[in-house]
């Protein structure tokens, strides 16, 4: 019953990240092609373009350490990993993940202070004068969410016999 | 402390962590063991500002604009197009990989987007004329590394970001002549190989069938002239170009050839966004990193050691490629420009290196050292694409480094291939 809950908030939180990646590359091209058609059409640009545009990117790169540690897609100089033998490559498996999990979890922790000490400036962007904060607290979120998921991609190495690249994918050789 | 983070940095990098992880893992043993009144929260500020750039936006539109087309039907049309006209010579489907890959390049400024829309068509099409699949997968690579120096480079834009008052637009135009010096040695390579091995002769082609595939080509040709055009006359600036660039691949795909539906697009944005946390969660680590060595001064101890009193261009230079092309051998090329170029920028510049120049040897070493083995990066993602191990990636590499060391000697030595093209501007 509580493994079932913890399944399906995982699998919405999942489609959650699938949407904001999405999305956030959407509206990055939809502002800078909205801005320059509007420039060159009306006379007129969009002041508020590069700020949703950088958001978006902000957003998008701290929500996506979480899906791209799912899907085994951070990028990682692999030679190593990929020549060891089976053991050693379980090992690594399981270390990996575990040390990864442990710096993003300090970073949260250091993006939480980031976090509060924007809150507490109650700085706002220039043309939207939208509050600062708002863009900051997705890096604690990021972090820790990306943190929980190379713990995850820990604990399958170590229920498994196969080596897992992460939580969705498997070794391919 | 520069031993302890060196350190952190190379097991954990050769162990295979995710290369954000030895850069930030070092900074945080750092700030906790070396430099405890640095305040941590100035490295997450270094995050945050590393990706909130404006230039930095083209990165993942021109990505999303080679998704676009790689998912539709641009990069056949191109190849049809290309194939056409040499097909019919000796090594001709080789040459014509080499060209599609150089054209797809000056469509899309991302090298695994061209190994993904290029490669896997014309793997096939190289097996079935004869080719080893070890000489195809190694023309590959090489040949869609290509695509880091041909206008959109991304590799140029991150190097635009790390140097003060560099223009994009210059950059770009600069990388023309070292991309066509590079796809004219690959085309004689390859002519010659096809000599040797004997590989057998495509169907030469009408003129009235090359007229077809020209004019099927003529919509995907017009990519090029859009962002180099209107980024050097002054239409729009290079983020603006790549957002052109979505729209025109958009309106092509979905509108004219009607290979991509409306509702696929959030699909295809999905897989951009993926590749873009992946290379941004970099940028912004690298960002991080950067600044911490800056603030305890390590870029000053390192050129004090490397670099001779008074030195020339040319010997700055050298060093220059020697550290980017080693750096790249192990780390993700967007990495090692972010991290380096603030460390040798002024010394160059002072010994009279034009910066547009040093901006094409930095991406040209940026992409000879991440196809060259043992650890380049390309090779990891060939080996993904097309599901191959490692040695037989590799197998076939060795002929197209050489050519590739011969052009980065030219290269550095005749600034004039780099330069020569803005001089008529």
């Amino acid at each position: 019953m509580c493994l079932n809950v913890i399944r399906k908030i995982d699998y919405g939180l999942m489609k959650l990240e699938e949407y904001i990646l999405s999305y956030s590359i959407i509206i990055i091209a939809v502002m800078v092609v909205g801005n320059v058609l509007s420039r060159s059409i009306m006379g007129s640009s969009w002041s508020f373009a590069n700020e949703v545009s950088q958001m978006a990117v902000i957003i998008a790169t701290f929500v996506g350490i979480s899906y791209a540690a799912r899907k085994g897609r951070h990028i990682s100089m692999s030679a190593f990993f990929d020549l060891a033998p089976y053991p050693i490559r379980k090992g690594l498996a399981i270390f990996i993940p575990a040390v990864t999990a442990v710096i993003l979890f300090i970073l949260a922790y250091y993006s939480y202070g980031y976090f509060l000490s924007v809150h507490a400036t109650g700085r706002v962007t220039t043309s939207m004068q939208m509050p600062v904060y708002l863009m900051a607290i997705f890096l604690p979120i990021g972090f820790a969410l990306g943190g929980i998921q190379f713990l995850r991609n820990m604990w399958i190495n170590i229920k498994e016999k196969e080596v897992y690249l992460a939580q969705d994918k498997k070794d391919y050789s | 402390m520069v031993a302890t983070m060196l350190t952190v940095m190379i097991v954990l990098l050769a162990l295979g962590f995710p290369m954000m992880i030895p850069m930030l893992a070092a900074s945080v043993v750092v700030i906790i063991f070396f430099l405890p009144n640095v305040d941590p929260i100035f490295l997450v500020q270094q995050m945050m500002e590393g990706i909130s750039s404006y230039v930095l936006l083209a990165v993942p539109l021109f990505i999303f604009a080679a998704d676009i087309m790689s998912t539709g039907k641009t990069s056949k049309r191109l190849l049809d197009f290309v194939g056409s006209f040499v097909g019919h010579v000796r090594g001709g489907y080789a040459i014509t990989t080499a060209a599609a890959c150089t054209l797809f390049g000056s469509i899309s400024g991302s090298t695994q987007a061209t190994v993904v829309a290029i490669g896997k068509p014309m793997r096939k099409r190289l097996l079935s004329v004869g080719y080893k699949d070890s000489s195809a997968i190694a023309l590959i690579i090489n040949a869609s590394d290509v695509a880091l120096l041909i206008p959109p480079s991304i590799g140029m834009i991150i190097y635009a970001l790390a140097a003060p008052n560099v223009s994009v637009g210059d950059l770009f135009i600069a990388g023309i002549g070292p991309g066509i010096l590079i796809f004219m040695m690959f085309a004689i390579y390859s002519y010659i190989h096809a000599r040797i091995f004997n590989i057998p002769l495509g169907e030469k082609l009408s003129w009235k069938e090359r007229g077809k595939t020209t004019v099927r080509a003529l919509f995907p040709l017009g990519f090029p002239v859009i962002i180099v055009g209107g980024i050097y006359f002054g239409y729009f600036s290079p983020t603006e170009a790549a957002g052109i660039s979505v729209l025109y691949a958009l309106i092509l795909e979905v509108l004219i050839f009607r290979s991509i539906k409306i509702f696929d697009v959030p699909k295809i944005a999905l897989s951009t966004g993926l590749v873009t946390a992946a290379v941004f969660i970099l940028v912004a680590a690298g960002q991080a990193f950067s600044w911490l060595i800056s603030y305890a001064r390590i870029p000053r101890l390192l050129t004090e050691t490397f670099i001779p009193a008074d030195p020339t261009a040319l010997q700055v230079l050298l060093i220059v490629a020697i550290f980017f092309f080693i750096g790249c051998m192990f780390v993700d090329p967007i990495v090692v420009i972010l991290i380096l170029t603030p460390i040798f920028y002024p010394v160059a510049i002072q010994a009279g290196v034009d910066p547009i120049h040093l901006g094409v040897v930095i991406v040209f070493q940026a992409a000879l050292g991440s196809a060259t083995p043992p650890f380049g990066v390309d090779i990891f993602t060939a080996s993904a694409v097309f599901n191959k191990s490692y040695l037989d990636v590799i197998r076939g590499t060795p002929p197209y480094i050489i050519m590739l060391l011969i052009a980065s000697v030219l290269i550095i030595l005749f600034e004039d291939i780099s330069l020569f093209l803005l001089r008529f501007m």
